[in-house]
């Protein structure tokens, strides 16, 4: 990671060194800050944070897909075990 | 058992894992962590998804998950967190799929045509394009936690036990990863990251 990254330690001391003025208020470590509060089961509403965001909706698109028919065999192959398992 | 098409709850986080009272049969326990585990279908799917990138590898990752998970449910534990416990089964077989083949993972950009949202995100303006492409471009010890905490939404307890690291080190690739993502989007062509291998 390059010595830009915001997180870094020592980062901010350093003469000269100020947040990029372009960064959105959301991905400050502020505001990162909140969101790791939300974590840790702080009281503080978390941040809104787009990336955060994108990737939560990314990852609910394909959870929303349909599950494929191999998956009903495998469940069905589960069964039959279980079934198999009670015999004995 | 219910057919998975009637089990598998469709674009709907999972069930929470129902504590077993102590009374309860061997027989209903293994019923209901074989619900338990079809329910959590469709987050086995999302997460190999992110960590593979392919839609066929990812399905033939959870499904060899599943019956991983299947085969060595006597040492689940009742009542503990079933999500994590399958997720860190899919990683390690990934992994070790991983190192066995020296595959490198790679978008494929035929299979991300197809199965990735290629829409802005009306409430951000962010592509989703954008932040799966810059997804790609991380190392992939810091994508699995950003998609572990971001996408999957564990917690950091959680992602620390499924990728078998200390919350410390979760916060700390979380905090890099979010900053390369953004690094990334905001000028693509100045952060110099190769696209991902897997270690």
């Amino acid at each position: 990671m390059s010595k830009h990254e915001p997180g870094r330690k020592g980062s901010a001391r350093e003469p000269g060194v100020t947040p990029p003025a372009t960064r959105p208020a959301s991905t400050t470590p502020s505001a990162t800050a909140s969101s790791d509060k939300k974590r840790t089961g702080e009281a503080n509403p978390p941040a809104f944070d787009p990336i955060e965001a994108a990737l939560r909706r990314m990852f609910n698109d394909v959870a929303k897909e349909d599950v494929p028919d191999d998956f009903s065999q495998l469940v069905a192959q589960f069964a039959r075990k279980q079934r198999g398992a009670d015999k004995e | 058992m219910m057919p998975v098409s009637e089990t598998v709850a469709r674009g709907t986080d999972p069930k929470p894992v129902t504590p077993h009272p102590p009374e309860a049969s061997q027989d209903t326990v293994e019923d209901t962590f074989c619900d338990d585990m079809i329910a959590l279908i469709p987050s086995l799917r999302a997460f190999a998804r992110g960590l593979c990138r392919n839609r066929d590898l990812a399905d033939d990752l959870v499904q060899e998950a599943m019956m991983r998970g299947w085969a060595a449910q006597k040492t689940f534990t009742p009542g503990t967190n079933l999500r994590a416990w399958m997720f860190t089964i899919l990683r390690n077989h990934f992994y070790g799929l991983a190192r066995k083949k020296k595959r490198e993972t790679q978008l494929d950009p035929e299979i991300a045509e197809q199965t990735l949202v290629q829409k802005a995100t009306q409430e951000d303006g962010l592509n989703l394009d954008d932040v799966d492409r810059a997804m790609a471009r991380l190392p992939a010890h810091q994508a699995e936690i950003l998609w572990l905490i971001a996408g999957a939404g564990l917690s950091y307890e959680e992602a620390a036990s499924v990728v078998g690291c200390t919350m410390g080190t979760v916060k700390s690739r979380l905090n890099r990863a979010r900053a390369a993502v953004r690094e990334i989007i905001d000028d693509p062509g100045r952060v110099e990251l190769t696209p991902r291998h897997v270690a």
